[in-house]
């Protein structure tokens, strides 16, 4: 018995031990972007947000004719930051002062997404051009992060096309209608130990638990940025109708759409398959050029190797990666350049 | 009151304080009262429901045994049964049978919302054998009404079992355990056990599988079925068993032992096992209470133990085989009121069917490896209208494993292959390297629970939230 008094006040003290001196620092958007890059949202020449990452928190300081840079990390993610750097919507902002320029970026933003965003944003504002950048890695993803889930929760008042209406079905959970007592009490005693430091920093050691083992998988499977992502056929079909669905709309409510193969580092081999990559830039083509207003870009090429770094590693080994996604501000600049002329 | 919530933590808590603190004639009713509570943090109005079920059992099994006339018997049970399954076809199979007539018969019968209570399906059953073992005359009536009312009510297992049976546990009500260290040590182990696989496990495991099966099913592939399959598979798994061990945990943390409900299901080597290692008290309940009335065997013991046993191949004349397909049906239905459960019932059926072939024409010893692969993959397929949206889904997935040109097309992410691998994986080594075969020593025994428990410990800790419910809290 003596021997299982022991075990158990060891096993407290050591519980207590490492949950004490776990670091609760550790934001998870910025663990995928990695230590070279660095999240930087656009501000106009008043130094207002024109960047938003969250539709919650969209909100326009002019909201007559409004041109929307719509984006993943890419868009917000500078890589090799310095003091004084900037994204391409803040470059593109600042040299056309008379253009309402706003952007709406989300890691790993899928064309789903795109169009569930833009639904809203059609619906309640002046939209005059929509700008898109059609990113392959993206088609992967079929889940609709719970943000956007609850908002058009919330906001149920969307007319969707069917391919969306099923997702949101089989997403949104019917709440009863009577709060138990349960809720209650779950509700008063989250409220009273989310003061405790303790308590909170619950989410950050989630975050951490999930990142070891992304790691831990990486490593054992030899899993890296580089590694090749091949075609998931379900994500992939339920974005390209998303896309489509987006034209559609776009048409109807006679909105510009402009959409571009973003830059890809060339320097060293893609992580496509190049078979499933050409085959995904013909049908974005194909399905934009429907619309003789709608224009399709191609920019994969245009930054040049030096301007592209390196994350931190993915894995448990400590070794630097490629970064496939994320260019420095020079690279920033250049995109700004070539994006100008759908501007004009 | 959800098992998974910090509420229940400390309801647990103030209860168990309380119940070795107060007067030792009060405990029986303290801990109905407590039950009640538990109940009614979910919904006040449904403790109603049970009360009145309660009511009527405890009065019937009197009746029943004060009477020496077997038709007046007779009659007095059939009341107690058709009354106990009449409310559970009222709230549970209502809704089902109006569907399945408005499809027959083309009508347009609407119904207004009913709500399934939390635990009918299990207290339903309990309440049935106790007054069927009155009946047999296995056991006496209990006369204190509040003993009978903590039978019913028990709160680790009111919600979602194990289905226990009356002796078992109102013998312990009589001769009640006093306080011990050992009990409260397991009972502690067994619920930290339980948070882990449910919170950290299974809750994880859900949002994975949600999406697999949210996928059109047309797209899928052999494979693709496999692996979500076995996602599903585990997830139940981790969720139930995890449910389970929190019951006998806190049970034991107030004295009682309640029956185990899983013993490592995935390494049965025949099916006849794995409904030995799997839901033990349902399928004891279904043997003693269904498949052995109905193939006409004289059921002499009453024991939640054992899952489908030998005195099956007893009885001649009956057709077996039949019955065995009848009772999966309804075990089937049991679980749920659509026609996938009851496909899933007919699944195992079938495979318990060609197995009894298998024994009676290949005498010869087959591999444990084969057999043990056949039987886990069967298992986990079997799973899939368990899971599926409907039987279309369920069998647009079966016809995938018949379409070898695409069989290995791989359609879900990375991710879902390597868990299925990993989780089958670890199961086997968690079954074959438990501590006490790992370690040869007290020490050795010593380092790696104190390592283990600790690591559940402290990830149930950061992973606890009531974000998900039991998933047998809705059968």
């Amino acid at each position: 018995m003596k021997l299982k008094i022991f075990k158990f006040f060891t096993i407290i003290f050591f519980s207590l031990l490492i949950i004490f001196f776990s670091s609760s620092e550790l934001v998870s958007e910025e663990f995928a972007l990695g230590d070279e890059t660095k999240s930087y949202y656009a501000l106009d020449s008043d130094n207002k947000k024109i960047h938003f990452s969250k539709i919650d928190d969209i909100e326009f300081k002019d909201n007559s004719e409004l041109i929307i840079f719509l984006g993943n990390s890419q868009t917000h993610g500078v890589n090799q930051f310095v003091k004084g750097n900037s994204n391409y919507v803040e470059i593109l902002s600042k040299k056309y002062p008379n253009k309402n320029i706003n952007a709406i970026s989300i890691p790993n933003g899928s064309l789903t997404e795109f169009y569930m965003i833009s639904t809203y944003l059609i619906s309640n504002f002046d939209i005059k051009k929509i700008i898109l950048p059609a990113f392959f890695d993206d088609t992967r993803e079929s889940n609709i992060r719970t943000e956007i889930i609850s908002f058009f929760d919330e906001n149920n008042k969307f007319n969707f096309d069917d391919n969306i209406k099923l997702i949101l079905s089989k997403n949104i959970i019917e709440s009863e209608n009577t709060i138990s007592t349960q809720d209650l009490s779950e509700e008063f005693l989250n409220n009273f130990f989310e003061k405790n430091s303790f308590w909170k920093k619950r989410e950050s050691l989630r975050a951490q638990v999930f990142t070891f083992l992304y790691k831990l998988r990486n490593t054992i499977f030899f899993i890296t940025p580089s590694s090749k992502r091949y075609k998931i056929e379900e994500a992939y079909n339920q974005n390209i109708n998303s896309l489509q669905s987006l034209i559609n709309l776009c048409t109807l409510n006679n909105i510009n759409l402009n959409i571009y193969i973003p830059p890809i580092r060339s320097d060293i081999e893609i992580p496509y398959d190049n078979l499933e990559y050409n085959d995904f830039k013909k049908k974005i083509e194909e399905i934009i050029n429907v619309n003789k207003d709608f224009q399709y870009l191609n920019f994969e090429k245009i930054i040049p190797a030096k301007y592209w770094g390196m994350k931190s590693s993915t894995n448990l080994l400590k070794t630097k990666e490629y970064d496939f996604m994320h260019f420095n501000f020079q690279a920033h600049k250049i995109l700004a350049d070539s994006l100008q002329i759908l501007l004009k | 009151m959800f098992f998974n919530s910090i509420t229940f933590l400390i309801f647990l808590s103030i209860v168990c304080f309380f119940f070795w603190n107060v007067n030792k004639s009060f405990r029986v009713g303290f801990l109905v009262f407590s039950s009640c509570i538990f109940y009614g943090f979910w919904r006040w109005d449904f403790l109603l429901l049970i009360l009145f079920s309660t009511v009527l059992d405890y009065t019937i099994s009197i009746l029943i045994d004060r009477n020496d006339d077997n038709n007046k018997r007779k009659i007095y049970l059939l009341i107690s049964i058709i009354t106990n399954l009449s409310l559970l076809a009222y709230f549970k199979y209502l809704y089902f049978i109006v569907d399945n007539i408005n499809f027959a018969f083309g009508s347009n019968i609407s119904l207004y919302e009913i709500i399934l209570p939390f635990g009918i399906s299990f207290y339903t059953f309990e309440t049935i054998s106790y007054t069927t073992d009155v009946y047999r005359r296995l056991i006496k009536p209990e006369s204190n009404f509040l003993r009978y009312a903590l039978f019913v009510t028990f709160f680790p297992k009111l919600v979602a079992g194990p289905i226990q049976r009356t002796k078992e546990f109102l013998d312990q009500v009589i001769n009640p355990n006093k306080f011990s260290l050992d009990n409260l040590f397991k009972g502690l182990k067994r619920i930290i056990e339980g948070l882990f696989l449910k919170v950290v496990l299974a809750d994880n495991l859900s949002a994975i599988v949600d999406d697999g099966f949210n996928i059109n099913p047309d797209i899928l592939s052999g494979v693709d079925v496999m692996t979500l399959s076995a996602l599903f598979g585990f997830q139940i798994y981790f969720d139930f068993a995890g449910y389970s061990s929190i019951a006998i945990g806190c049970a034991l943390l107030l004295g009682f032992k309640i029956p185990e409900n899983f013993n490592y299901p995935y390494i049965s080597k025949s099916f006849k096992e794995f409904w030995k290692r799997w839901h033990i008290s349902l399928s004891s309940w279904i043997r003693d209470y269904l498949y052995l009335p109905l193939l006409g065997v004289k059921v002499l013991e009453t024991t939640a133990k054992g899952g489908i046993g030998n005195k099956l191949d007893q009885k001649k004349g009956r057709n077996k085989n039949l019955i065995l397909f009848i009772t999966w049906a309804i075990m089937g239905l049991w679980h749920g009121a659509n026609w996938t459960f009851i496909l899933w019932g007919l699944i195992h059926a079938t495979l318990i069917f060609i197995e009894r072939i298998r024994t009676k024409y290949i005498t010869f010893k087959t591999n444990t490896i084969i057999n043990w692969v056949t039987v886990y993959i069967f298992s986990m397929l079997s799973w899939i209208p368990f899971r599926a949206e409907n039987i279309e889904n369920t069998l647009t997935m079966y016809s995938k494993l018949f379409d070898l040109g695409s069989f290995i097309n791989l359609n879900l992410r990375e991710n879902y292959y390597l868990i299925a691998f990993i989780l089958t994986l670890l199961f086997l080594m968690l079954y074959n390297f438990r501590s006490y075969k790992l370690a040869k020593n007290k020490i050795g025994i010593f380092i790696i629970d104190v390592s283990k428990i600790t690591l559940m410990v402290v990830l149930t800790y950061i992973f606890l939230r009531p974000i998900q419910q039991f998933i047998y809290f809705q059968f």
